[in-house]
């Protein structure tokens, strides 16, 4: 329990500095951000002046702690204001909570799946070592490890959407469909995911491959699956038990780290195929300058993935009775 | 006390070094395939990055042919959109990634040694302080990040590219680091050193960095990779200098005058194989530098399988004479 | 299939008069990148049941590889070339895993080295005893726990314990479960690979016992490996001394150790102190086992014999039956009832292999030094020459909010004289190592003082002053597997050493100096060594190294902190006799810190003896050991392992170990382990007080009545 309160703590840390980030990168730009957009867009009106000049500074009346604790009280209630050019007026939580739900369900899924059948396969082709699995899975996952995520999304494409025109390549449903829970529209909503969650699977998969295949080699010279042996048990029971579930633990751990750098592939994924969720919101405030939007991404994306390092965390903490103790 | 390291039942594992570890090192490297084609590929590509003028037939920059050609053999891979020759432009790209690899790699490999060593080296309230920050910057994604701060920077230029990929990607290898040199600190010869009398500059810049050196190249390789896809995807989602030579600027624009819809896929798939295959080379590198330094993932060495041949009969030793025996035996 | 009962297993007749087990030819081989090489050479050997088989050699002699090749458990890239094991008759070697697993643990169970490694760290106990019952029983989950808990109480574990995992047991602990659970089943056989060598000397004593009771009263036959002969002096039944993948030697126990053949054996059995009895100068064995890769013609053993002829360099010797022994020796080709005078036949031939003659000096020095009997009279006699007055250190431990505090050293004085050897000797975690520490300035002192030379060392606050102290008083680490950097030249350390205590030397004469510590160490030829790597040495020559650093500094005084706890008991005798020899030719005064009291009495003047932050006992070696006055100090020399005195059988069933002081109250902190333990023990701290001149205990019941604790 103390592991996972500790844990905690790092979480709240994190999360600190993430929004401290958030406050002090735009107050230490040069020039005046507001007053930027106060120019470019004129019928803003003062309530939504007000609203930026909390998110991004400018303000001289007002002490730096001051705005400080007025900054943490809108990011605690989620309040980021308006947007200001994707969809003018619209609050900024509308737009975040509308783009979640196709992330969560594109990224997360894809990244479960991803860790869970590369584990499989890393800890099947350590189990076989020396077996075809394990010759040829190591120099072809190592490349397609360092693949850029978006040129893998070109060439799906390419190949199956231009070449084949098999699939959709663009958006997460059909244009003129109703959102509604009939079987047309999630066959519609599934035939948009396959090209960007493949791309996503094809890239991320080979490195768990990869670092569950070492954990394995690394945990089989351990004396205790040479115990099992010794013990007469069922080969099965001793790649599962044994070696399995010592291996997954680093991996886990890895996993938490590695949450990240699938995010930051995924938001280009979703950047090219146009997929509404929060990577490509990002990249339209970003490119529409809409600094009040633009963060609300950046914090959502933060805290999604402080959470999936906190799931990790709490997994290890279960399976693995050390952690439990040293805290 | 415990006597661990004897006889693990491995213990007849004949230790057949004859040669310095270094030389070792660096024998294995050069047997290890996966270590050949990744500096093959990389060599590939500092050439292409030190000669373009050379190698390109065209001048990069120029929109002096027909726009939105498709391969010829004047045009190997077809024209832009703007009418410049895509080949020229791949070989010149080659330069900017390379730098980009070499400089935010190396800065952010710098980075780690020093955070990663000193947290190690300092213990206790340093220590601690380190380590957050390091696993702070560890947990927060920092594409998003650098997204960010290439938003308020409006464009980021080849400089501001490698201070930012530099500054925010040595998290992962000052924790590795960090973690070598705790375990480091429980050999005996670093309590020698300190007992002898020397100075914690000493200890470290002598006793404890030889033996980080391969760590430290694996660190380099991992920033590099990552430097050379993370600034790829800036200038690919178009927050690099839109006018600088690059594969990810030539993705860009490649994207923008949607090249693939086009007919011109070679323009929009080319660059992402070159961002890819110079990634690849570096994890090629990466790989076999894992491998070396630790002999278990090394491929799997087994007596060639002889058959089980009964020596004798079972009533009664079948003893062969000396001189016999000593022929025998390999 | 019912579940096994709890009885002497009556299965010995099943085989129909067969033997357990038959081992024919046995040979196996290592793949390595230069071929093959072999690891084990045509062994043979029987074991009938219920018989106890001990295996004995150096590391690297290929034993605990025989044994896993005897247990089918071999992976990559080790593998049998041939031969045949014959389990009751069935042959091993060409069963497939399944037939294999069929006979695993409920016929033959395997006890590890280490059982930290050995036991799955994310399972309980209960998981861990649950697989290997499952995987060979229907036994129901009720039956199942009932076993385990039965099995846990065969070796003194509480079941309690069921739900621990491993990580929260203690070594000794650890250990004792393991050998538990491979009694789950009563098997025939159990195979042992060191299990006691992780443990102190108590632990180790109380778990051989534990083994030998288990034995006799279950009836299971045990193969047995160990490196240190002496272990299994009256435990096992026959002993098979392995030398470079072969048997050299394989007799009955009692009748070895009284007179055994081989040379090799004979210096194994010679390698060790005696805990009793005259101080006897030992040799121990130069040199270390032959590269496997490439074997010396001839007689594997020759290179290192003192007895080899000319032939031994050229004639492969095979096993010749002489006596009740096979012997691998060209000594005994003509199978002679009685081992040959040796001295005789050694004027016959000519040996092969002359020991060196610094080794012959050094015996000589070591001769005389021991022969000496009545050592320094110490510090009283001659003024302390370092000092330690209620030296005291305690680590915080926990949290911020609930810090704890760990009694590491608690209240210790003692001082060392010139020319002196101090032993301190206590079991691991009683607080040794902290002294040391506190000694070589690696920790500062919670309270209390260390002088040197009678200036207290807290007063060296300048860096200068503070090397000065450094270089009089260095120190020699206990594994010299870590302690040099494996990175630089045998050179490196010694230089840096004297560049930095000795700047008056130029270079020329720092390398002579370094030239002349190495050849004082028995590093020959210096120079060829000082240009060595690390890992172009053995282990006791790495050892040297160490003292060779320390003496570049021309020390008054050497910390030596377990210097041969991890090497070879074959070579520890070298580095104890460097030890005399040192302080005979450079008047170097030694801390020798160990847990071997026997090591102890073979080269220390005085005795110190802590328990848990605590000195109990100190006092003349000879007198202290002749005469124990704390009941601790008496339970440290019952688990001595003496060959030539009858199984002592008191404190037999001591499992306890040294506790970790936290936070501690007043009273005797040996008093949960102690049997003669009164009232007061519980409530006051005993002090340290002079049973007889010269010799200091703190014990209560030692103190009121000093004769009821003699023997």
């Amino acid at each position: 329990m103390r592991f996972v309160l500790r844990r905690l703590g790092f979480f709240l840390v994190t999360l600190w500095a993430a929004v401290s980030f958030n406050f002090v990168l735009p107050r230490l730009m040069p020039g005046n951000p507001v007053q930027a957009l106060e120019a470019e867009h004129p019928h803003l009106g003062s309530q939504a002046i007000r609203a930026l000049t909390i998110l991004l500074g400018g303000n001289k009346h007002q002490t730096f702690l001051a705005a400080y604790i007025q900054y943490w009280g809108h990011v605690l209630t989620f309040n980021f204001g308006i947007s200001i050019t994707t969809s003018f007026g619209t609050p900024v939580r509308t737009i975040v909570l509308d783009a979640l739900p196709w992330t969560l369900g594109l990224v997360g899924v894809t990244t479960i799946l991803s860790f869970v059948v590369g584990t499989f396969i890393g800890l099947v082709s350590a189990w076989k070592r020396g077996g075809w699995l394990d010759s040829a899975m190591p120099p072809i996952f190592v490349i397609t490890s360092a693949f850029p995520y978006f040129w893998i999304a070109l060439l799906a494409i390419y190949l199956f959407a231009i070449r084949l025109g098999v699939l959709p390549n663009e958006s997460a449903y059909s244009i003129g469909d109703t959102p509604a829970l009939t079987w047309h529209y999630i066959a519609d909503v599934l035939d948009h995911a396959i090209l960007p969650a493949l791309t996503i699977l094809v890239t991320s998969i080979g490195g768990w491959i990869l670092t569950m295949r070492n954990n394995v080699i690394t945990v089989l010279a351990e004396d205790y699956v040479r115990m099992a042996r010794a013990k007469g048990l069922k080969p099965w029971r001793i790649m599962w038990e044994y070696a399995g579930k010592n291996a997954v633990l680093p991996n886990l751990t890895g996993a938490a780290m590695s949450v990240g750098f699938v995010v930051s592939g995924a938001i280009l994924v979703e950047y090219v195929f146009n997929y509404p969720g929060v990577g490509y919101m990002l990249l339209n405030a970003v490119d529409a300058l809409d600094y009040p939007l633009m963060q609300a991404l950046f914090l959502l994306i933060t805290v999604a993935v402080l959470i999936s390092v906190l799931a990790a965390d709490v997994l290890t903490a279960i399976l693995d009775p050390r952690t439990r103790e040293l805290g | 006390m415990a006597r661990g390291q004897e006889g693990d039942g491995r213990e007849g594992a004949p230790a057949a070094r004859r040669t310095r570890p270094g030389a070792k090192f660096w024998r294995a490297l050069r047997h290890n395939k996966k270590a050949t084609a990744g500096a093959l590929l990389l060599l590939f590509f500092v050439v292409l990055a030190v000669f373009p003028g050379q190698i390109a037939p065209y001048n990069p920059t120029a929109m002096s042919f027909q726009p939105g050609l498709g391969p010829s053999a004047a045009h190997w891979l077809g024209t832009t959109s703007q009418g410049q020759d895509v080949y020229s432009q791949l070989i010149w790209g080659a330069r900017q990634s390379l730098i980009i690899a070499f400089a935010a790699g190396g800065l952010a490999t710098f980075i780690a040694v020093i955070v990663g060593v000193s947290a190690a080296y300092l213990g206790g309230v340093g220590d601690g302080v380190l380590s957050l920050v390091t696993d702070v910057l560890l947990v927060i994604p920092l594409f998003p990040l650098i997204i960010v701060i290439a938003a308020y920077l409006k464009s980021a230029g080849l400089t501001d590219m490698i201070i930012v990929l530099g500054a925010v990607g040595w998290s992962y290898g000052a924790r590795q680091l960090r973690a070598q040199v705790l375990s480091l600190r429980n050999r005996e010869f670093l309590e020698a050193a300190r007992v002898r009398g020397e100075r914690a500059l000493y200890v470290i810049m002598v006793e404890i960095m030889p033996t980080l050196t391969s760590l430290i190249v694996a660190t380099f390789l991992g920033s590099a990779i990552y430097a050379v896809l993370a600034a790829a995807g800036l200038q690919f989602i178009g927050l690099g200098d839109p006018n600088a030579l690059s594969w990810g600027t030539m993705l860009y624009w490649a994207q923008n005058d949607a090249a693939l819809q086009t007919g011109q896929p070679l323009w929009a798939i080319m660059p992402g194989a070159c961002v890819a295959l110079l990634g690849a080379a570096f994890a090629l590198l990466n790989y076999a530098f894992d491998e070396i330094s630790n002999p278990a993932l090394r491929p799997v060495r087994r007596l060639s399988r002889t058959r089980y041949v009964p020596a004798y009969s079972l009533d009664g030793k079948l003893l062969l004479p000396e001189e016999e025996q000593l022929g025998a035996r390999t | 299939m019912p579940a096994p009962e709890l009885s002497s297993n009556g299965r010995s007749a099943e085989g129909g008069g067969q033997r357990l087990l038959e081992v024919r030819q046995l040979s196996v081989a290592y793949a390595t990148d230069a071929g093959p090489v072999v690891a084990v050479d045509n062994v043979d050997l029987d074991l009938e049941s219920g018989e106890f088989l001990a295996v004995v050699g150096e590391s690297g002699c290929g034993k605990s590889t025989l044994l896993f090749a005897v247990a089918q458990l071999l992976s990559p890239p080790a593998g049998i070339t041939g031969g045949s094991v014959l389990f009751r008759g069935d042959e091993m070697v060409e069963m497939s895993e399944k037939q294999l697993r069929h006979l695993r643990w409920r016929e033959y169970s395997v006890v590890m080295q280490s059982a930290m490694n050995a036991l799955n760290p994310v399972m309980t106990l209960a998981e861990q005893m649950r697989d290997a019952c499952k995987a060979h029983s229907d036994m129901s989950k009720q039956e199942i726990l009932e076993r385990s808990a039965e099995v846990l109480r065969l070796v003194s574990i509480d079941p309690v314990h069921l739900e621990s995992y491993p990580h929260q047991l203690s070594g000794g602990m650890r250990q004792r479960a393991m050998i538990a659970m491979a009694l789950l089943f009563t098997p025939q056989l159990v195979i042992m690979d060191e299990p006691t060598s992780a443990l102190d000397v108590v632990a180790q004593r109380s778990l051989m016992r534990q083994i030998k009771e288990l034995k006799d009263r279950l009836g299971f036959a045990v193969i047995f490996v160990t490196h240190d002969i002496s272990l299994v002096s009256h435990f096992s039944d026959r002993l098979l001394v392995m030398y470079a993948g072969q048997v050299v030697e394989l007799g009955d126990t009692a009748e070895l150790f009284g007179k055994a053949r081989h040379p090799y054996s004979r210096a194994l059995l010679e390698a060790f102190p005696s805990i009793r009895g005259k101080r006897v100068p030992l040799t121990g064995i130069s040199g270390s086992p032959p590269d496997m890769a490439s074997p010396p013609p001839g007689c594997r053993f020759q290179p290192r014999c003192a007895d080899a002829t000319v032939d031994c360099g050229s004639v492969q010797p095979r096993l010749y039956h002489c006596g009740g022994a096979d012997v691998r020796c060209l000594l005994y080709k003509d199978a002679a009832p009685e081992a040959p005078s040796l001295a005789g036949r050694a004027a016959r031939a000519a040996p092969v292999a002359v020991a060196a003659p610094a080794a012959v000096a050094a015996r000589a020095t070591v001769a005389k030094a021991v022969a000496n009997g009545a050592a320094p009279t110490g510090p009283e006699a001659s003024g302390a020459l370092l000092e330690t007055a209620d030296l005291t250190r305690h680590f915080r431990l926990g949290a911020l909010w609930a810090r704890r505090t760990l009694h590491a050293v608690d209240g210790v004085s003692f001082a060392i004289a010139p020319r002196e050897i101090v032993a301190l000797v206590g079991e691991s975690g009683s607080g040794k190592s902290t002294i040391a520490r506190l000694l070589a300035m690696v920790y500062r002192p919670t309270s209390g003082e260390v002088r040197f030379e009678g200036r207290p060392l807290s007063e060296a606050r300048r860096r200068k002053e503070r090397l000065a102290y450094r270089g009089n008083v260095p120190m020699v680490f206990q594994d010299p597997y870590s302690s040099i950097n494996s990175a630089f030249r045998v050179s490196h350390g010694l230089m840096r050493a004297m560049a930095l205590h000795r700047p008056d030397l130029d270079r020329a004469e720092r390398r002579a100096e370094a030239l002349r510590v190495m050849e004082a160490v028995g590093l020959t030829p210096p120079g060829a060594m000082l240009a060595k790597y690390p890992y172009e040495l053995s282990g006791g020559q790495r050892q040297r190294i160490g003292f060779a650093q320390a003496l570049a500094l021309r020390p008054k005084l050497i910390l030596a902190d377990e210097p041969v706890s991890m090497l070879d008991v074959s070579i520890r005798v070298g580095i104890l006799n460097l030890m005399t020899e040192l302080r005979e030719r450079e008047g170097v005064s030694f801390l020798y810190i160990t847990h071997d009291l026997a090591s102890a009495r073979y080269v220390a003047d005085r005795v110190l003896v802590m328990y848990a932050g605590h000195l109990v006992e100190e006092g003349p070696a000879e007198q202290v050991l002749a005469a124990p006055r704390h009941p601790y100090t008496r339970l440290l020399l019952s688990s001595v392992p003496d060959p030539h005195a009858p199984l002592d059988e008191s404190g037999a069933s001591d499992v306890g170990e040294p506790p970790k002081v936290v936070n501690p109250g007043t009273g005797c902190r040996f008093v949960p382990r102690c049997p003669c333990a009164v009232e007061r023990c519980h409530t006051e701290t005993p002090q340290l007080g002079e049973v007889v001149p010269g010799h200091r205990a703190a014990c209560h019941v030692a103190a009121a009545e000093p004769m009821t604790l003699g023997r």
